[in-house]
């Protein structure tokens, strides 16, 4: 690649202009005065003893704004399905190149995945009590997926049940704010009993460890077939170079 | 009825698409969603405004769906225009033939979804959901055909998409840092109060990322070609959907954020140089597609010039002329669907060299109406900004709209000119039982608002009243009395 090429006038120019721009805005975020209100975020920590969660950050992701949290996973559902459009169409050789994975490679990958999977699958359940939760568990079970990837690139998941996990936990999602519809006229009402005793114990907080454990499910799926989709896009298309 | 369906059923419903094994099911339960929703806002125009619906706990601490005038009337526009697209999309898979045809819906379902979303919101930070909800539908869509251009626009779309979206997100961290609240309500009473070098930031953001969506001038280089490269019902959801959401969610803020003092000018200014480079630059396009979107870019700079006026005369008529061109261009663009697929062209010259009768009448029709010629609604929505516009003796503004409409005459009677040629050798077009009757039906909405105004003019005046006195959506956004 040549340097002089790629160093022109009218980049060093814009470099400038841009940092300049960003020095200015950052001068004036430091003149910013704190605010006299008291934020949102107090007033629903001084809230969360009504949901009965040990963490109010649940209370406030699955709860208070839980709409926000039906739309970030719809987010990532059609992420998904965008990077499934794209890639699908990418041409696919037979030719699979048969690489023996090595014993210790073989073993390992294994054990640490079950343990990864059972890491996962306590910080979804414990979301409501715990730091952590659907989303960053979900990711966490992607994880082992990635390492079995890593492993043997010729191995391939199940697509059957990915869809089936994630179609169901998102359908469910949805009908559990329905029924909130139906039950208390107020859509993603908390319409299961959530008495505040019961705080900080493993089935407390009505429907929000529901949620958690949903969207957890959803979190899994999906970004384990993202996974997928791009290392066997990057697979096939090393085959077909060479 | 609930305003929530709006959004959970078709997310539900894309959530399910992988278990429609037939394809005929799936088109089949697209339409009937669609008209259940369409039927659902029919109902509402019934109902005493405004309408709220609750998720979780009452506003201003959790999030409300509110309708009021403003939306109604956007909310019949999305929900109709997703209804006639999705009755024309059984034809257009029967013509092209893709295996990927269930992945279409879920994206054209989610794309109204986070459209209805954003206009329904009534906090910020859920808007933005809704905003990227949109987003990430139009990125995938206007890639869906995965040839060269198609594969350019998306690209494109998702580059200017994301960079609009960050600034979306530092204005809502800036509000909350002085404010301490998303709530709209509570934003629109305390927004004032913020220091003065911060608002003029936070403003100049949502202007870049609003206005960016929104196809507004120094902003809208990228809408062409991604016209361009997207297939023809999308392109007719992008210009009266998708458009036409984001031009509400711009003008909803300017108005609740009292900035229509301060910033009028400078909006319309914007429209206006909007309106005339457009204008000019559709004049030497040689792709249909391409002409259209200057066309449309045109027409929203006018929006822009009448809808900042603050006066409720002008931003009615705006709010009519709007309606009007929703229905013109989704018709433009469903019939180019059909010629490009018959004469398997995009270039300028198909408008020329078709044999039907019936589409030269709808297209003649929607042409005129979008000029503004009468009988047709757009002559309506033209005159009665222009009368606003009269009425605040901004008779500058009058002149500027004449003067630039006769380079939009240029162009369009040169494709009626064309189009009417007998001379050009014609291939002769069929088109389905199923497009006869949509093609029919919006052609004569556009009769039909032109001769009875009336029928219309209800629901932009109460839209209008909606967006310049905003108190008794505030009031619901402050969850008073609930």
């Amino acid at each position: 690649m040549n340097l002089k090429k790629e160093l022109r006038l009218k980049h060093i120019i814009l470099s400038l202009l841009s940092s300049a721009l960003l020095l200015s805005f950052l001068g004036l975020l430091m003149q910013v005065k704190t605010n006299t209100y008291k934020t949102v975020g107090d007033i629903f920590l001084n809230l969360n003893m009504q949901t009965a969660t040990a963490n109010a950050v649940t209370s406030v992701v699955t709860f208070f704004r839980g709409i926000d949290t039906v739309g970030e996973v719809t987010v990532l559902f059609l992420a998904t399905s965008g990077v499934a459009l794209m890639l699908s169409s990418t041409q696919r050789t037979s030719k699979k190149v048969v690489k023996q994975e090595s014993f210790v490679l073989h073993v390992g990958s294994r054990l640490l995945m079950s343990v990864i999977i059972l890491f996962g699958v306590y910080i979804v359940i414990h979301g409501h009590l715990s730091p952590g939760g659907g989303f960053q568990g979900g990711v966490v079970i992607a994880t082992a997926f990635l390492l079995l990837f890593l492993a043997n690139p010729n191995m391939s998941l199940s697509h059957g049940i990915l869809t089936l996990g994630e179609s169901l936990s998102g359908s469910a999602y949805v009908l559990v704010a329905l029924i909130g519809l139906f039950k208390m006229n107020i859509l993603l009402g908390n319409f299961l009993p959530h008495p505040v005793g019961e705080i900080g114990e493993l089935v407390s907080g009505g429907i929000i460890p529901v949620i958690y454990i949903l969207v957890g499910i959803k979190v899994g799926s999906e970004m384990s077939v993202i996974v997928e989709y791009f290392i066997k896009e990057d697979y096939y298309k090393e085959v077909y170079d060479a | 009825m609930s305003l929530g369906y709006y959004f959970l059923l078709p997310v539900i419903f894309s959530f399910l698409t992988p278990y429609f094994k037939k394809i005929g099911l799936l088109r089949a339960s697209s339409i009937l969603l669609n008209l259940l929703l369409f039927l659902q806002t029919l109902v509402y125009t019934m109902m005493s405004l405004p309408q709220i619906s609750l998720f979780s706990i009452k506003p201003p601490l959790g999030i409300a769906f509110i309708l009021d005038g403003y939306s109604l009337l956007f909310l019949l526009i999305f929900t109709f225009s997703g209804l006639m697209v999705s009755l024309y999309m059984p034809w257009f898979f029967k013509a092209n033939p893709r295996r990927d045809e269930a992945r279409f819906y879920l994206f054209f379902n989610m794309l109204i979804a986070g459209s209805i979303g954003m206009i329904l919101s009534c906090d910020i930070f859920n808007l933005y959901i809704f905003f990227e909800i949109t987003g990430i539908c139009s990125y995938t869509l206007s890639a869906y055909n995965k040839d060269k251009l198609g594969l350019e626009s998306g690209i494109k779309y998702l580059i200017i998409g994301s960079i609009a979206s960050i600034f979306i997100v530092f204005a809502i961290m800036l509000i909350y840092l002085q404010i301490g609240t998303v709530n709209l309500g509570l934003i629109a009473q305390r927004f004032h109060q913020i220091d003065p070098k911060i608002s003029v930031l936070i403003v100049l953001m949502l202007f870049i990322g609003f206005g960016t969506k929104a196809e507004l001038f120094p902003m809208n280089f990228w809408a062409p070609d991604i016209y361009q490269g997207s297939i023809s019902p999308v392109n007719g959801l992008f210009s009266s959907v998708v458009a036409k959401a984001y031009l509400f969610v711009f003008f909803h803020l300017f108005y609740l954020f009292g900035l229509n003092s301060k910033y009028m000018l400078f909006v319309m200014v914007i429209g206006a140089i909007t309106f005339l480079v457009s204008e000019f630059t559709a004049l030497n396009q040689t792709n249909v597609k391409r002409l259209f979107a200057y066309s449309t870019l045109g027409q929203l700079g006018i929006l822009f010039m009448a809808f900042s006026t603050n006066s409720i005369d002008t931003v009615s008529g705006a709010l009519f002329h709007l309606t009007s061109h929703s229905i013109s261009k989704l018709l433009i663009f469903l019939t180019l669907g059909i010629l490009i697929h018959k004469l398997k062209s995009m270039k300028i010259d198909i408008l020329g060299g078709f044999k039907s009768t019936f589409l030269t009448i709808v297209l003649v029709i929607s042409f005129l109406s979008v000029l503004g010629i009468p009988p047709f609604s757009g002559f309506i929505g033209k005159i009665l900004i222009l009368k606003g516009f009269a009425l605040s003796h901004n008779y500058a503004a009058v002149a500027f709209i004449l003067l630039v409409s006769i380079v939009e005459a240029i162009y369009f009677f040169r494709i009626i000119a064309m189009m009417l040629d007998k001379s050009r050798a014609k291939v002769i077009v069929n088109v389905g039982v199923m497009n006869y009757a949509i093609l029919a039906v919006l052609a004569a909405l556009i009769v039909l608002f032109g001769i009875y105004p009336s029928l219309l003019l209800h629901y932009t005046d109460l839209a209008a009243n909606a967006l310049l006195h905003p108190t008794n959506y505030l009031t619901y956004a402050l969850g008073v009395g609930l």
